[in-house]
Order: C-alpha cells, then structure tokens, then sequence
C-alpha cells in the first residue's frame, strides 16, 4: 500500500517542514550522544570492552543491510554473509604488507596485489581503500548475481541467495592461492577502530534511511505488500529490488572489510552458516523493517552472548550443577529466537522505528507487513493455512 | 437449521463481511445472490470453518460452529463444493470422490452414494480412472458437486456452481440442484446468476459490499423492480 | 573409466542417490504441506545416527538398534512438530523457515553439547562392509547395496501407502490443495503429523545409511546431505515427492560422477558445482523438473 505524501496541500508543506527541522534536531542531537558515547567509550572503556562496542558496529552495519535487503523488498536473502566474506578478503589482500603476503604463500595473487603496500599511507585513508574496494567488490557481485535471481521471490530467492554463501564458501576453502584456504589469512593490520566503524554504521544508517523514505524505498515497501498493486502503479520491481540488494551488499562488504581489520584474520568459517543465522536474528528480532530495530537486535546479539559465555563458563542452578558446556549460548539464542518467531513473527519492532516520540513517528507504509503480522491475515481456525484456496491453486 | 447472526469477517484492515444474518430451515433451498466481491464466498467459507468470525454467531442445530475447526463442521454434516471447483488435480475422480467421504463412518454405505453421484452425474462414472486435472470444466463442476455429495450432506453449500460454464451447462447444473432439492437435501446456494438462483431458490437473500440488502421469498424478490435492475439485467 | 569403474561409480552414484532421496522425501513431504522448508530435517538424521550409536552399546542385534533408533527419530520429529512448528503455523512463510533454522541450530548445538564435536565410529554391522564381486570386474560394497535395497524397499511402500489408504490419499490432497482438502473434512494436523512420522522415519534411515556410507557420525553431519536434498527437491519441483526422488537420483549420479570425471583440483569444489545447477535450475525452470505449479514469479 502506498500512502500519498501530505507535501502537496500546503498545510502538509508546512508540517512537513517543521517535521524536517524536527528530524534534523532529532539527528543532530542522536549524533552529539553517540560522540558522547564513543568518547566515554574510548576513554574509560578496556580493550576488549572497546572490541565489544566496535563489534556492535559492524554487526549493526550488516543487519541494517540485511533489513534493506530482506525487510523492505520481501526478497529474503540467506547469501548475506557471502558479500561478508568477499568484503572481508578483498579488504584484508589489500591491507596486509607484502612481506606476509609472500610469507602466506598466496601464488594465485596478481603481482600488483601481492607487492601492494599501503602501510605507508595514512591508516585511516588505507582502511577506507579497503572498505571502499570491499564494499564495491561485493556490490558488483550482487549486481551480476541479483540481476537474475531478483526475478525469483519467497522460498525460491532463499534457496538461490544460500546456494550463493556456499559457492562464496567453497571458493574461499578451496582458493588456497589466494585464500589461504582453511586456515584464513592472518597478519590483517588493525585498523577499524571505534570511531571509523560507528562513522560507517551512520552512513550505512542514513542511506538506508533515505532509501527508504525516497519514493523508490516506499515502492519497494509496495513490492513487497502487494506485488500486483505495485506492478499496476508502474514500479519497476526488478530492479528496485536489485538496486536494494546491491546497495545492501556494498555496506556488507565495507562491514566484512571492517571486521577482519578489527579481528586480524580472515577465515571461512567466520562467513558461514552460524554467522548467517546471528544477523538474521538480529533483523527478525529487531523486526524486518526496522532500521532502529536492526540496530537494537545486533546490539543485544553482540552482547548477550558475552553474558551467556559465563553460563558456559558453568553455573550452579539450585541443586543443578552445570559444567562448563560450550554451545549452550547457541541453543539459548535459538530457542529464544524460535520464541520470538511462534509469539511475535513481526519482531520487537515490526516496520517501527524506536522511540517513535523521538523520531518524528516515522513509519513508512503505516501497515504492518502484510505477512509478518499475525492479526493482518485473516483470523483463522486452528490448522488453517493463510492462503485462500484460489490463491495457492491459481498462482503464476 | 443453520443460522448466522451479525456476522463480521475481515482481512486484515479490509473487512469482507459487515454484519450478515441468515438462516436457513431444514429442508429450505436459499440462496444467497449479490455482485462480485459482495462477499457470498467469504460467508461460506466463514461457515465451513475456513475463517473465523470477528464477531457473531454462526449455529447449526444449536452446536456453535465458530470454534470449529474444517474438518469438524464436516464431521457434523455440513459439506460444501467451493468457488472455483477446487478438485485435486492430480488425484483420480475415485480418489476425489472418496475424499468427500473422508468423514463419514458407514463406510459400507459408499457404494450406494457412489452410485448416486454416478445417476447424477453419467459422465463421472466413463471418467472415474482419470486424473481429475484432465476434466473439463463442467465435468470438473459436476465432480466438486458429486464430491460433496458423497459426504451425504445434511446441509450442503453450493458457491457458485454454474460460473464459467456454457448455457447448456449452467442448466444442467440447475437441473440437478432442483433435484437435490426434490429429493430433501438442505443448500445454501451461492450464485451470481441471480435470475437462475432466485429460480429455483424457495427464499434468497441479496448481499451488497458485506452486508444483507434485501430478503424474502425468492418470488417476491425475481419480482422486485430493485432487484431487476441491479442483478437480473432488467 | 572401464567397464568395472563405470559400474561401481554407477552403483556408488545409485546409492548416494538413494539417501538423497531418502532425505528428499520427508523435505518434500512437509513443503508440500505446510510451505515449511524443514531445515532441521538434518539433525533428525543426523539424531538417527547417534541413536543407532548409542544403542548399538547394548549389544542387541543390528536391526532391532536400527528399527529403535527409527523409532527415536519419529518421536523426534513429533516433538519438533508439536513444539515449534504447530505453534507457527499460520505464520507467514518466512517466519517458519526461519523457525527451522533455529530448531536446526538449537539440535546442532544440543548434539554438540550432549555427544561432543569429536567425530565417533559409527557401528557398522561387518556383515554389510564387505565387498560383493558382481563379475566383470564390478565390485560394490555391501553398504552401497543394502542402501539401495532399502531405499528402494521404503519408496515403494510409500507409493503404496499414498495411493492405497485413505491418509495416504488425504496427504496428496492436502500438499495439492490445503483449503479442498479442510473442505473435504480431512484433519490437517493428522496429515501434518503424518508427514513428520514417515519423513522423520526416513531421515533417521538415512542416518543410519550415511553413518554407515561414511564411517563416523558427528553433530553437524545432518548439514550436507539436508542441503543436497533440498537441491533435489528444487531440481525435482517443490513439494513433488517424485520429483524429489528424480531429483535426489540426478544429483547423486551428478556428484559422483562429476568427481570422477573432473581433474583433481577442481573436485573440492564440487558443492560450488552443485549450487551453481541449482541457480541454473531454478532460473531456468523454477517449478522443476516435474514440479507443475507455477512458483510466485513476478
């Protein structure tokens, strides 16, 4: 559903101006906290605890992709993770001094990459580099792999999208001169610091943010509710989606490329399954279409499993003893995220943003998801599918 | 006897069904008549359990049916040949037909009511090895009928039986209505053919963007200026 | 390749088919009707396994530990489905495949936990290790034969049982139609469960045909052989149980011989290959082989 913009009364231009003074006040204010917050951070904060804050971050930064991706265009990606890894390896080949390089032995490496050194550049301008060529790399990718699959929708662009992590994932295990295989690469300079990761997270933020207030984001909001009205009104589907999955890509490789430059090293395993399922955790928790949701589910993701790690660690519970059992933050989060979807499946937040007061009550679309919330069907007897009979007979 | 009361059903924000009251008496042919989108098929549907109401009641001999599951109201009797026919495709006209009587517990009785779909309907019996998807669509409409036929009906709901189909057809279609009917079956008939339904209707009731506009003998209402005009063409 | 390496990869690729299939099956079978893409089916065989496992401590003879350990992964499965997947149902389909995905990790984890990431022999009866000479110099193995036997054996009672009885039929209706079939008065939630017995009865099979395949069993052995059938059933279409089976066939014969065909270095990327057909497939001709609805296209 489409709601029509109030900016063509004037008494609309009005509000809408002061709503835009508003929201500016809202940014600035939001920006001068978290300046606040990272100096705080910096200053007092240890080691480990400012890796913790810069984690959030970037995983903050992949799950509001993921929300640009999958909320807003109903085309659910499971290859996120994919562009992950291919902004993490491109960033980290371009990062690591030559003389590890040929220490890793990396044969398959063009000679301008292998004796590549940006050590000598400012650090800052070489993690951008990085970033910027991750980030740009997985975007290229997307829009070679996209162009084709954003056709498909529902289950069909899931199973596609997951094909797609495995071939990133077989490559990066079996590339040995150029991946390292297995083992990863290693010697990754430690660039990404607090103050450059959160700078991303509020670029990746606004831009997802304007794309979705554009008159492109809320057709893609039409998309994804209703395919046939949206087609009707003119939308070009395909490539809104595409341009969204695109764009999604392009944060996720800066946020890969940011990661290994905060953690070192460069392994497959980091960009599979487990990972994967994290920040589609954090995203449905959140709620798919919130940007503000996104951010809370990778806060909370981030950290709770630093909190469950002392249930790991072995607890005593009543006459229970528990020893250490690696694992069980794992089961923890799964069951609690197969709570979340049996009791809430549109999230914390649905389509809202936080502190809707704060913001302005800024909802794109107004409804709900048509599919992700439960009162939106039609209330239904017990084992009844949602899919009037015509539909799931006639479709196509 | 099965009777609606203030029934309200929605979609979400989109509210399909505003308040419908109906009844039907045992023995009684009514239909239900109205536009496209009026919401007939969303009443029916509401009474076979498929939808819950939002509001109202919906009984039948006195049991509620509005927390029902399918395959309950079924089990009491109530079997209905959707909109849109609805066969299984891939299944043989035996398999459908016998999945009509997936509730019945006299399976002895099968045959007799096999039978009697095959008197109604001749050509379903030269057809009875063949996938139902390789049917035409009068033969497809006379196996959702024969279908919920062989659940033996105390009350059978009709939804829209002759749409899509040729003249000749829609009339032999009626035909075997009227013979239902004749022979005690209760219907609820819904139709857009209005001046057909309201042929072989004893009562109707005219149902206009989810609400009951009109109602009455189905006489009285063919006669209605009204009614003419908006549903019979006239 | 001569003719006796050509009949033993051909039975090899027979074989792995046949658990493909075995796992398609159960993954079709619950698409079919509930729309559910179950990823947690690979933990059902992989539970299969383990319980085959563990009871083989017992002593008792190989088939009573295998029929028990089959009985495990229905109640498995029947827990699955009361727990998780009852509860969501009605929910948009992308909220229960991800409710999958955190019944998968949740069992995978609770493996790990329960039984140790350290990969464990699996008992293979050494009656069925031995090689069987089939002359012209095709030698199979007995796993590869009482694999396909047994595969073989299960798909045709299922044929039987959803073409002969009244649940069997009710659950080919069902996975055509959903509201017909509630029409018709058949009990979704029997026909749901239903499909999670026979499913997680094959998947505990396949379990013990794998364990027995591969040798050693661990807690993330479930992941692989789930995705490959998942393939099959895209390749066969959607929710066609025989078009999973084709499908499952397809892919086991590809794999196999896709291996012995492509040039050492390129063999480890031999997922990557079957991903990328799945792509092709589902660009190419998304309902499938043999699937014959038309999926949601735009």
């Amino acid at each position: 559903m489409v709601t029509l913009d109030h900016a063509g009364s004037p008494r609309g231009m009005a509000r809408s101006r002061s709503r835009g003074v508003q929201r500016l006040a809202v940014a600035v204010a939001a920006l001068a906290l978290l300046g606040l917050f990272l100096a705080y951070a910096e200053a007092s904060l240890n080691g480990y605890r400012q890796q913790l804050v810069t984690l959030v971050a970037i995983n903050a930064i992949i799950a509001v992709s993921l929300t640009l991706t999958s909320g807003f265009t109903g085309v659910f990606s499971l290859g996120q993770i994919g562009f992950l890894a291919i902004g993490a390896y491109t960033g980290a080949l371009l990062t690591i001094a030559p003389q590890w390089k040929s220490e890793m032995f990396l044969p398959g490496l063009p000679e301008w990459l292998a004796t590549l050194d940006l050590s000598a550049w400012p650090e800052q301008a070489a993690l951008l580099v990085a970033c910027v060529a991750g980030g740009g790399l997985a975007a290229l990718v997307a829009a070679l792999v996209g162009a084709p699959l954003m056709r498909l929708s529902g289950h069909y662009v899931a199973v596609a999208t997951m094909g797609f992590l495995i071939i990133v994932q077989a490559v990066a295990i079996n590339w040995e001169g150029v991946t390292r295989g297995a083992r990863g690469l290693s010697q990754i300079p430690g660039l990404t610091g607090l103050w450059v990761a959160y700078a991303w997270v509020v670029v990746t933020v606004y831009a997802v943010w304007r794309l979705r207030a554009s008159s492109f984001g809320r057709a893609m909001i039409a998309s994804r509710e209703n395919l046939i009205a949206a087609r009707a009104i003119g939308v070009d589907v395909l490539r809104k989606r595409l341009l969204a999955f695109v764009v999604g890509a392009f944060f996720t490789g800066v946020a890969g490329s940011l990661l290994v430059h905060q953690i070192g090293t460069a392994a497959p395993s980091a960009f599979y399954f487990t990972t994967t399922f994290n920040v589609i955790i954090m995203v449905v928790l959140g709620g798919m279409g919130s940007i503000s949701g996104a951010v809370v589910g990778a806060t909370i993701l981030t950290l709770a499993p630093e909190y469950l790690r002392d249930v790991e660690d072995g607890m005593d519970l009543g006459p229970l003893s528990f020893g250490a059992h690696y694992g069980l933050a794992q089961i923890i989060l799964a069951v609690g995220f197969i709570l979340v979807m049996i009791f809430r499946p549109q999230g914390l937040f649905g389509d809202r943003e936080v502190g809707p007061a704060l913001l302005g009550r800024f909802r794109p679309g107004r409804r709900r998801p048509a599919g992700l919330s439960p009162d939106a069907t039609p209330t239904l007897a017990p084992g009844v599918d949602e899919i009037p009979a015509d539909d799931r007979s006639r479709t196509g | 006897m099965l009777i609606l009361e203030d029934v309200h059903v929605a979609y979400g924000a989109i509210r399909a069904v505003k308040g419908v009251s109906l009844e039907v008496q045992d023995g009684e042919l009514v239909a239900l008549v109205g536009s496209n989108g009026a919401g007939k098929t969303t009443t029916l549907r509401t009474v076979s359990g498929l939808f819950r109401p939002r509001l109202g009641s919906i009984r039948y001999d006195g049991t509620d049916l509005t927390t029902l599951a399918p395959h309950e109201i079924v089990a009491r009797g109530i079997s209905q040949s959707p909109e849109g026919r609805q066969i299984f495709g891939s299944l043989t006209v035996r398999e459908n037909l016998m999945l009509g009587a997936v509730r019945r517990k006299d399976r002895a009785a099968l045959g007799d009511d096999l039978d009697r779909v095959f008197d109604l309907f001749p050509v379903l019996k030269e057809r009875i090895g063949q996938s139902g998807g390789t049917l035409s669509g009068g033969e497809q409409q006379m196996l959702a009928i024969g279908r919920a036929l062989m659940a033996r009906p105390r009350l059978l709901l009709l939804d829209e039986p002759s749409l899509g189909l040729a003249p000749l057809l829609v009339q032999r279609i009626f035909d075997v209505v009227a013979r239902l009917k004749a022979e005690g079956v209760t219907i609820l008939l819904v139709e857009q053919n209005a001046r057909k339904a309201l042929e072989v209707a004893d009562r109707a009731y005219v149902l206009e963007t989810g609400r009951i506009v009109l109602h009455g003998p189905a006489r009285e209402l063919a006669a209605n200026p009204e009614v003419e005009r908006a549903y019979l063409g006239g | 390749m001569n003719f006796g390496q050509f009949g033993q990869q051909f039975v090899n690729g027979l074989s792995l088919g046949s658990i493909y299939a075995l796992v398609a099956i159960g993954l079709a079978m619950i698409f079919g009707i509930l729309r559910l893409i179950n990823f947690a089916h690979g933990e059902v065989l992989m539970l299969g396994a383990f319980a085959t496992y563990f009871y083989a401590r017992s002593g008792l003879p190989f088939l009573v530990i295998a029929v028990l350990a089959v009985l495990t992964t229905v109640v498995i499965g029947l827990v699955m489905e009361r727990v998780a997947y009852r509860p969501a149902r009605g929910a948009p389909d992308v909220a229960l495949l991800l409710t999958s995905l955190g019944v998968s990790i949740a069992l995978q984890n609770a493996a790990v936990l329960a039984f140790s990431a350290q990969p464990k022999k699996f008992p293979t009866p050494r009656l069925i290790e031995q090689q069987v000479d089939l002359g012209a110099g095709v030698q199979i193995s007995g796993t590869n034969l009482v694999t396909v036997g047994v595969a073989l054996a299960l798909m045709a009672g299922l044929t039987l049982f959803v073409t002969r009885t009244q649940l069997g039929v009710s659950m080919r209706a069902t996975a055509e139609n959903v509201t017909a079939a509630q029409l018709m008065g058949i009990n979704i939630t029997t026909v749901i469960v239903a499909a999670f017995v026979i499913g997680s009865a094959m998947a505990g099979v396949a379990g013990i045909l794998w364990g027995a395949r591969v040798g050693r069993i661990e807690p993330l052995m479930g992941f692989i052989p789930v995705l490959k059938a998942f393939v099959a059933t895209v390749i066969g279409g959607f929710g066609s149980i025989p078009g999973a089976v084709l499908g499952a066939y397809i892919l086991g014969f590809g794999e196999i011989f896709l291996v012995a065909w492509l040039p050492d270095a390129l063999t480890s990327y031999r997922d990557a290959f079957v991903f990328t057909a799945l792509i092709l497939v589902l660009l190419v001709r998304p309902q499938g082989i043999l699937g014959s609805t038309e999926p949601e296209k735009i």
